[in-house]
């Protein structure tokens, strides 16, 4: 999502005044100055990817780049990705989705119960999956968006009632706790060490740019997110493309907790907890700006890679999971005060303007 | 309490030599059994399990000496005599041998499902279970375990439940919540640690008596917790280390898997453990430690971080057996063996995966130790005692032996996650519980 109506004054007064005479006109491509913008930080971080690759690879002896290593990470790596693609089409609402975990949660004791653990029952299990992705980003969507509740605490709200229906629903104890065999295997695939989960992750980040950018649809739910008020003097439906954002996002979430099943093998309820924090962080290391708008399905996947290596180094080097946490914090804190600072060098403002 | 249990075996032994000596043809026989009780072991526990079943066992059960003996061996996966327990988990295992009615297992099954439950028995006690995660398989057995002994006690006559599902406030709220009901008896499995000495010392000082299960709580007093039942996890660390050792052929690599950073179970059985690699010689290194949360993502993780040190370990050590079918996971996506796996505690699908790469070129060691969910009973047993004003140590330490993986461990039957053979639920209700 390229479309940033704070940081581009200009074209919100033409489609405000395209709007105040009855013509309405998208936003098209961005101004080059912006789209310049959004690249340099994309090259910023791929550069700090790769820097981190190499150190990991020959400073901190972490065999990343080997067989074996490729074909544990990698599938870590595709899940973040997708989990973070998510969270990326939320914030770039201006929303934030802290029900992540909890679907994931829910996404992982559903493919257990629905498909009794056996193949044949998987097609129900990945049916009913999407139609409680959609449920969920429904009323989450509606809660925000036509209700104008705060997206914190509504899917901060909304992942209680999920964590508390998935107790339910698992029961107290699961008759299974495998996923189907043909899920597993296909989860666990990898070709050259480069795990499935992966290729489709990327498949997936390259589909949603071209439909985000390419798209009729894609730049009418950009718009939408990017700016509501907007989007709607443009006479776009912009609360249904918001809350169509939201469907997306969970329905992504929920394909991505489908995958992190089969590879986890047997879910617990413990499946969504790693994933909050690290998908904020992924999505701003991206480009992205937390009060929405400004989004790169490419960047998440770059800032995805970042917080992957990270925490395959610290792993390696046997440092805990609250160092690993520290880290985390720190690189979202940093990562927030480099994308302000930037900001300021364009812009020459602090603070952006209120939509 | 000891001394009277000491007199009763003493007193069945002499019965058994004397009818031993009565009947000539079973004189080579009596002679063995004779020999069994003089040594203290081997032989099946004979004379112990006579003593054991000699003496009385809870208000509400009672069994002969075998049966208990039988019920000990199972709760701990290999041969360990009654006699050698501390005396309030002879105490337990006499009770949980006890015959139960039908009914009684009825009863035991509505009370699982349920939050608070009526025994039936019109006793007026309250037991108490305060867990602080209940939310997974072993917590659920154990929570069976508990409302099995309790229904041996016709003082019992309601089981109040509460779960803190992992949140510290939660578990505070709901041993105020039991201490507001009047519940005198409460056992706990404490995830917490110290954090909740408080809640535990205001439910003592009004009368009730706490008895905790699994792992310890270190420095707590028994102004907070008059019982704790656990294994030593130093001693547990060193058997580790030495089995590690043999294995090895006493060189080589090995791994450290801990659970949350930090965790005090993880710190005493990595000191020890390491000592012991020490005394033996110190051919044994340390190559590698990770915490995983005890979650399967977290031990998947670790596992791929161990994958991507290249270093060749050739044991991983940890205390949770549950996450380690994401070890061979990971092991198997890198085209690996996997490492020889020794743990605490026990899990039917790491019996799923171990049986299954037997005979093939992943093949790998297993040992593991019970599921230990006995010591829920045990904890019920100590705050009974405690209550009738008998004499229970704080401390009731258990035996956490090692046992080498065999083929048939594994029961496709039941979920994977169930803890074992060690469990001491009748099949039929598991069966019920599971449905």
């Amino acid at each position: 999502m390229d479309v940033s109506e704070r940081d581009r004054p200009a074209d919100h007064t033409a489609v405000a005044d395209d709007a105040a005479y009855g013509t309405a006109v998208l936003p098209t491509s961005p101004p080059l100055s912006r789209r310049r913008w959004m690249s340099n930080i994309l090259l910023i971080i791929l550069v700090v990817d790769v820097a981190l690759v190499l150190v990991s690879e020959f400073g901190l002896g972490t065999h990343l780049l080997g067989r074996s290593s490729l074909s544990t990470v990698t599938p870590v790596l595709g899940v973040l990705i997708l989990m973070s693609l998510a969270q990326g089409v939320v914030i770039g609402t201006g929303g934030i989705d802290l029900s992540i975990p909890a679907t994931i949660t829910l996404v992982g004791t559903i493919t257990l119960k629905a498909s009794d653990g056996k193949n044949g029952g998987l097609a129900e299990a990945i049916v009913t999956v999407l139609v409680a992705c959609v449920v969920i980003g429904i009323v989450n969507g509606l809660l925000v968006e036509v209700f104008g509740l705060n997206a914190l605490v509504v899917t901060l709200a909304t992942g209680q009632l999920i964590g508390g229906i998935t107790r339910l629903y698992r029961g107290p104890v699961p008759s299974v706790s495998n996923v189907p065999p043909a899920l597993d295997d296909f989860s666990s695939k990898n070709f050259g060490g480069v795990s499935l989960i992966l290729i489709l992750a990327v498949a997936f980040v390259l589909v949603l740019y071209v439909v985000l950018n390419l798209t009729t649809a894609g730049r009418k739910l950009v718009a939408s997110s990017a700016s509501v008020r907007a989007a709607s003097l443009a006479g776009l439906a912009a609360k249904r493309y918001r809350i169509a954002a939201w469907v997306l996002a969970t329905v992504v979430c929920g394909l991505g907790a489908l995958l992190l099943a089969g590879q986890i093998g047997s879910p617990d309820l413990t499946l969504g907890d790693p994933y909050l924090l690290a998908t904020v962080v992924a999505v701003v290391l991206g480009g992205a700006v937390l009060s929405g708008g400004r989004v790169s399905p490419v960047g998440i996947a770059l800032g995805a890679i970042f917080i992957a290596v990270l925490n395959q180094d610290l792993q390696v080097r046997g440092y805990s999971t609250g160092v690993a946490q520290i880290a985390q914090g720190l690189v979202l804190g940093l990562g927030l005060a480099f994308l302000g600072y930037l900001r300021v060098r364009r812009t020459g403002r602090l603070f952006s303007r209120k939509k | 309490m000891n001394d009277i249990d000491e007199v009763r075996r003493r007193v069945a032994r002499t019965n058994r030599r004397r009818l031993a000596g009565t009947v000539a043809g079973a004189a080579a026989i009596a002679l063995v059994l004779g020999a069994c009780s003089s040594s203290g072991s081997g032989g099946g526990g004979g004379s112990a399990t006579k003593a054991a079943g000699s003496s009385a066992a809870g208000d509400g059960g009672s069994a002969d000496g075998a049966t208990v003996q039988k019920m000990v061996d199972k709760a701990f996966l290999t041969h360990v005599e009654v006699s050698s327990l501390p005396a309030v988990v002879q105490k337990a295992f006499q009770v949980a041998a006890g015959t139960q009615t039908q009914a009684q297992l009825d009863t035991a099954l509505k009370c699982w499902q349920a939050a608070t439950c009526d025994t039936g028995t019109g006793g007026t006690t309250t037991l108490g279970i305060a867990d602080g995660f209940g939310d997974n398989t072993w917590r659920k057995i154990s929570k069976m375990e508990i409302i099995l002994q309790a229904l041996q006690y016709k003082k019992i006559g309601k089981i109040t439940y509460t779960n803190a599902h992992g949140d510290l406030s939660q578990m505070n709220a709901n041993i105020r919540s039991l201490t507001a009901q009047g519940v005198k008896a409460i056992v706990t499995y404490d995830d917490f640690g110290s954090a909740v000495l408080p809640a535990y010392s205001a439910a003592q000082r009004a009368g009730a008596k706490v008895s905790a299960f699994v792992g310890g709580i270190p420095n707590a007093p028994t102004s907070a917790v008059s019982n704790q039942v656990h294994e030593d996890i130093c001693t547990a660390g060193k058997e580790m280390a030495t089995t590690a050792t043999k294995l090895l052929g006493g060189k080589g690599q090995v791994a450290f898997f801990n659970g949350t950073p930090g965790n005090p179970q993880g710190a005493t059985w990595n000191t020890c453990a390491e000592t012991q690699f020490k005394s033996g010689g110190g051919g044994v290194d340390v190559a590698y430690k990770a915490d995983t949360n005890w979650t399967p993502a977290g031990t998947f993780k670790a596992a791929s971080g161990l994958v991507s040190t290249g270093k060749p370990i050739k044991a991983i050590l940890y205390d949770y057996a549950d996450p380690l079918p994401q070890v061979v996971k990971a092991y198997e996506q890198a085209g690996k063996v996997t490492p020889a796996l020794i743990t605490f505690t026990s899990n039917n699908d790491l019996f799923g995966v171990w049986e299954k790469a037997q005979g093939t070129s992943k093949a790998f060691d297993l040992y593991y130790t019970s599921g230990l969910n006995y010591q829920a009973r045990v904890s019920v047993t100590a705050v009974m005692e405690l209550l009738d004003g008998k004499s229970v140590p704080a401390q009731s330490i258990v035996p956490m032996p090692f046992v080498k993986a065999t083929k048939g461990i594994y029961a496709p039957s039941l979920p994977g996650t169930y803890p074992g053979s060690s469990v001491l639920i009748p099949t039929s209700l598991l069966t019920k519980m599971l449905s």
